[in-house]
């Protein structure tokens, strides 16, 4: 159970500076061990309270700035990566579009390199051959010996793998 | 995820019209030639055999006559028939195009040898043509020399 002194409200004030010279209480102090402890709690408690961090204050002059930072962070827009997905997709339009276009209005391949090859060649008519050649600008001709003409010895030059 | 519906909607239209594009007809060139020996000392080529004159002139014949010349634009899987003469015409099928850009084209070069029957494949071929070079069909038989086909695909 708590012991209480009817002094205790006196150390108080002494404590606080409010009645500085009072022989009287003093010496009580120094008697009583409820108004020693008090006193003791009051100290400690000073010191926690000393030992806290400087609390920042506000002044009025302050208080309207103070008032509108808060009011810009609560209605500010959250931040959103739209401006980032526009960017992209405008780009990668772009870019198919582009290809798109190229693609369909492009003229065709060039020329290639490779030459023309003939695969097959045949005739129907009955007794005729026909014949793979080249020209001397190696351009390939393929061509008809009918019977009713011969073999036309029409070649200026003839093929030089011998398999024609 | 609205964004990434129109990247992958513009990325279908894309492939569609690069699928609807390729491969593109094929624009195939068909110069006519009746080749023949008349003594001339020098060869001699008729106007308009300018452009296929390299790809006769080493024939043995000494004069080139222009029967006709046809341009024609043939889709793939078409078959399109250019008239030579009342004799003889060619029939040409693009069927496909291979890895180096080169056409696959079956041709035939048909003969009507009797009035009302079916005509004859005289020549019947495959060929796969690199485009901007020459190719002759030729040994058929005219009144007044020989029937020479000059073929090009662009």
């Amino acid at each position: 159970m708590k012991s209480t002194c009817t002094h205790e409200n006196d150390v108080e004030r002494w404590f606080d500076g409010e009645q500085p010279n009072d022989p009287q209480l003093e010496s009580h102090i120094e008697h009583c061990t409820t108004c020693q402890k008090h006193l003791t709690f009051m100290k400690t408690c000073r010191a926690s309270l000393e030992a806290l961090p400087e609390t920042p204050t506000i002044d009025d002059a302050q208080m309207p700035a103070f008032l509108a930072g808060i009011s810009e962070g609560v209605h500010a827009p959250k931040r959103r990566h739209a401006g980032l997905w526009a960017m992209a997709s405008v780009s990668a339009a772009a870019v198919i579009v582009a290809v798109s276009m190229m693609t369909i209005t492009s003229e065709g391949p060039a020329p290639v390199a490779a030459d023309t090859i003939v695969e097959t060649y045949s005739t129907d008519i009955d007794g005729a051959s026909a014949e793979l050649l080249y020209t001397d600008s190696g351009t390939p001709t393929i061509w008809l010996n009918a019977p009713d003409s011969g073999t036309p010895t029409i070649w200026l030059n003839a093929p030089e793998d011998g398999e024609l | 995820m609205r964004h990434l519906a129109f990247i992958t909607a513009l990325l279908w239209l894309s492939g569609l019209s690069y699928a609807m594009t390729d491969p593109a007809p094929v624009e195939i060139t068909v110069v006519s030639v009746q080749a023949s020996n008349k003594g001339t000392p020098h060869k001699t080529f008729s106007k308009g055999l300018e452009k296929v004159k390299s790809a006769i002139a080493s024939l043995s014949y000494d004069t080139f006559e222009k029967i006709g010349s046809s341009n024609a634009v043939i889709p793939f899987g078409e078959k399109t028939t250019f008239y030579i003469n009342q004799r003889y015409s060619l029939v040409v099928e693009p069927t496909s195009i291979d890895d180096q850009g080169r056409i696959r084209l079956k041709t035939q070069i048909l003969m009507q040898s009797k009035k009302d029957s079916d005509p004859v494949k005289a020549l019947d071929t495959v060929l796969v043509m690199a485009p901007g070079k020459h190719l002759n069909l030729g040994g058929l038989k005219l009144t007044d020399g020989d029937l020479i086909v000059v073929m090009k695909v662009k």
